[in-house]
């Protein structure tokens, strides 16, 4: 059974898919990362902000333009470095990146620049009383794991799949023409057992897979009239219609 | 249909779509050209039909999640939520129009913001009458040096002023008051998400501040000091910080008072509307700052600073009054409806080649 927390959603097209919810542990672990590059951030802009003299740079008009410029890039990297991400690069900040995970509103759709600010800023009470202790109380409470400012802006945090084409669809070809003659030529019974066989040999015991393919692979033979040939299972797959 | 035929005649559309999703996951809709934007929706409705023709078929599980993944991004970056533009309304229209018409429909939150933290105000200052040390301990030190400091200047010169400083130092100060402004205003309404108590709790506790400030320096006879200082910026700050106040306490209303809906979703109706009300306030308190740094502190006279302060009052106010009016239905846009009930809109235009 599976106890991972999911949510649903229908497309317009009335197709469904589903989310996964991500868990508390690997937000956690993606939000150390996120802290570790905006305190890195910081760091690099206060150093900025404090090299040179300062007497020299407070006389300097110029100087002093270009340390409040700082200090309002500093104030916009703090508060809007997760807003940024979520809205213009697909909901998903670097450490949610690394982790596979991203942001998106309920319904499936993408996090908007209001969705995402009030979801950020909420950040200032999930944050209390210990780092992060409201938000950890209440995503642990909430089914889909979310924070306070997740619940306000209508958002959830879902885990990303694998982009990784599955064997299955890599080997999917179009069939050549002696494999459709062979096909053709199957009587129905056989080829529904042939079917049947393909799409739950996955879930079968190895020995009961060997007998059950080489009785298979014989009785197709016999109806064809051909050689079944020495792998029983490669010989299904090419004259059954496999439910890959 | 089975199965595998469905593979074998529809892998290359998923892997092309596989492909612009993941330009699209990276860098928007914009990173596709006008005619692979028209090919990205195609590809993805064909493919939200073979999943549900696959799930018919049976497959593996592997399969399924693989065309799933497709689906969901194709989705996500096609479709948006019910009363949510496709692109946004653009910050001229959003400001013109949209933000003054949200203010007016937020009159009553508005109202409670200014009437606790014009409770605040009054506290302080009637404490301060009845027991001015107490007033003096409501002030950070800094408020209390300034006050020093005026009446040390009036003494020696004549004449005071709020702040002493070199003109090359307004840039800084300009900058690092509208982090703090902004800064105090998202804390404030962050706080709504506490049922309203605690952007309550800020609102009355701002207003004494700025109560007891005032209350100290008219105490020590340079009353005048402070209130020239206000007058220029006061008008523009305050009602951005109300503003803010307002958009936390529907924050906080729609968890009190859900009315028709359940909480999360009265919640999260209130809270993107109070997002998009805060967006208005960061642009309000930009000027403010701007306001503050190069006119309240300047040496001129006290009438131009009420001028400046009056004329930016009556513009905001004439702003937040007739903005957006006779444009109505277009410009408020629908009502935000309740989540994920179907598209806004489908398509945004892509770069030009």
């Amino acid at each position: 059974m599976d106890l991972r927390e999911r949510v649903t959603v229908e497309t317009p097209e009335m197709v469904e898919f589903s989310y996964e919810v991500a868990g508390l542990g690997s937000r956690f672990t993606a939000g150390l990362v996120d802290a570790a590059l905006q305190g890195g951030g910081v760091l690099a802009i206060l150093l900025l902000f404090w090299a040179g003299d300062e007497s020299i740079a407070f006389a300097d008009y110029a100087a002093s333009a270009l340390r409040g410029l700082l200090l309002v890039s500093l104030f916009l990297f703090v508060w809007f470095y997760h807003v940024f991400f979520e809205v213009f690069r697909g909901g998903q900040s670097p450490g949610k990146r690394l982790f596979r995970m991203r942001v998106v509103a309920e319904g499936g759709f993408p996090c908007t620049l209001p969705r995402a600010s009030v979801r950020n800023l909420m950040r200032v009470v999930d944050i209390l009383p210990i780092p992060y202790g409201i938000a950890g109380v209440v995503m642990f409470l909430d089914p889909k794991g979310r924070r306070l400012g997740d619940l306000a802006a209508g958002t959830v945090v879902v885990r990303e799949r694998s982009a990784a084409v599955p064997a299955a669809v890599a080997r999917a070809r179009a069939l050549t023409p002696e494999e459709r003659e062979a096909r053709r030529g199957l009587p129905p019974l056989e080829k529904e057992l042939v079917r049947a066989f393909l799409q739950r040999r996955a879930r079968l015991a190895p020995e009961a897979r060997g007998r059950l393919a080489a009785d298979l692979a014989s009785r197709a033979a016999a109806a064809l009239g051909v050689d079944g040939g020495a792998d029983p299972e490669a010989f299904l797959e090419a004259v059954g219609e496999a439910a890959p | 249909m089975n199965a595998e035929r469905i593979l074998a005649l529809r892998r290359d559309r998923w892997e092309r779509l596989g492909a612009l999703l993941e330009r699209v996951q990276a860098r928007g809709m914009a990173a596709l050209l006008p005619g692979e934007v028209r090919e990205f929706a195609r590809l993805y409705r064909e493919s939200a039909a073979d999943l549900a023709r696959l799930r018919t078929a049976g497959t593996e599980a592997e399969v399924e999640q693989y065309l799933e993944r497709l689906v969901a991004g194709g989705h996500n970056a096609l479709y948006r939520a019910g009363g949510e533009g496709a692109r946004g309304i653009g910050l001229g229209r959003f400001l013109l129009h949209r933000f003054p018409a949200l203010v007016r429909r937020s009159a009553p939150a508005l109202a409670t913001a200014a009437a606790l933290w014009v409770l605040g105000v009054l506290l302080a200052y009637a404490v301060a009458m009845v027991r001015p040390d107490l007033a003096r301990d409501l002030c950070p030190q800094a408020y209390l040096d300034r006050a020093e400091a005026a009446l040390v200047d009036r003494a020696r010169t004549g004449h005071a002023d709020y702040v002493r400083m070199d003109a090359a130092f307004l840039p800084l100060w300009s900058s690092t008051l509208v982090a703090n402004n902004v800064q105090a205003t998202f804390v404030v309404f962050a706080f709504g998400v506490t049922a309203g108590v605690g952007t309550a709790v800020l609102l009355l506790l701002n207003g004494m501040l700025f109560g007891a400030v005032a209350a100290v320096f008219s105490g020590e006879g340079v009353a005048g000091v402070f209130w020239t200082f206000v007058a220029a910026h006061g008008p523009v700050e305050i009602p951005a910080f109300l503003i803010a106040g307002a958009a936390g306490l529907r924050v906080g209303g729609a968890l009190l008072r859900p009315g028709a809906f359940t909480r999360r979703d009265a919640l999260v109706r209130e809270a993107v509307d109070a997002g998009r009300l805060l967006g208005g306030t960061t642009v309000l308190l930009a000027v403010a700052a701007l306001i503050e740094a190069f006119v309240s502190p300047a040496r001129i006279p006290a009438a131009e600073k009420v001028v400046v302060g009056l004329a930016a009052g009556g513009a905001v106010l004439a702003w937040i009054l007739l903005g957006g009016r006779g444009t109505r239905g277009e410009e408020e846009g629908p009502p935000l409806p309740s989540l994920g009930d179907g598209p806004a809109s489908v398509l945004r235009r892509g770069r030009r080649p």
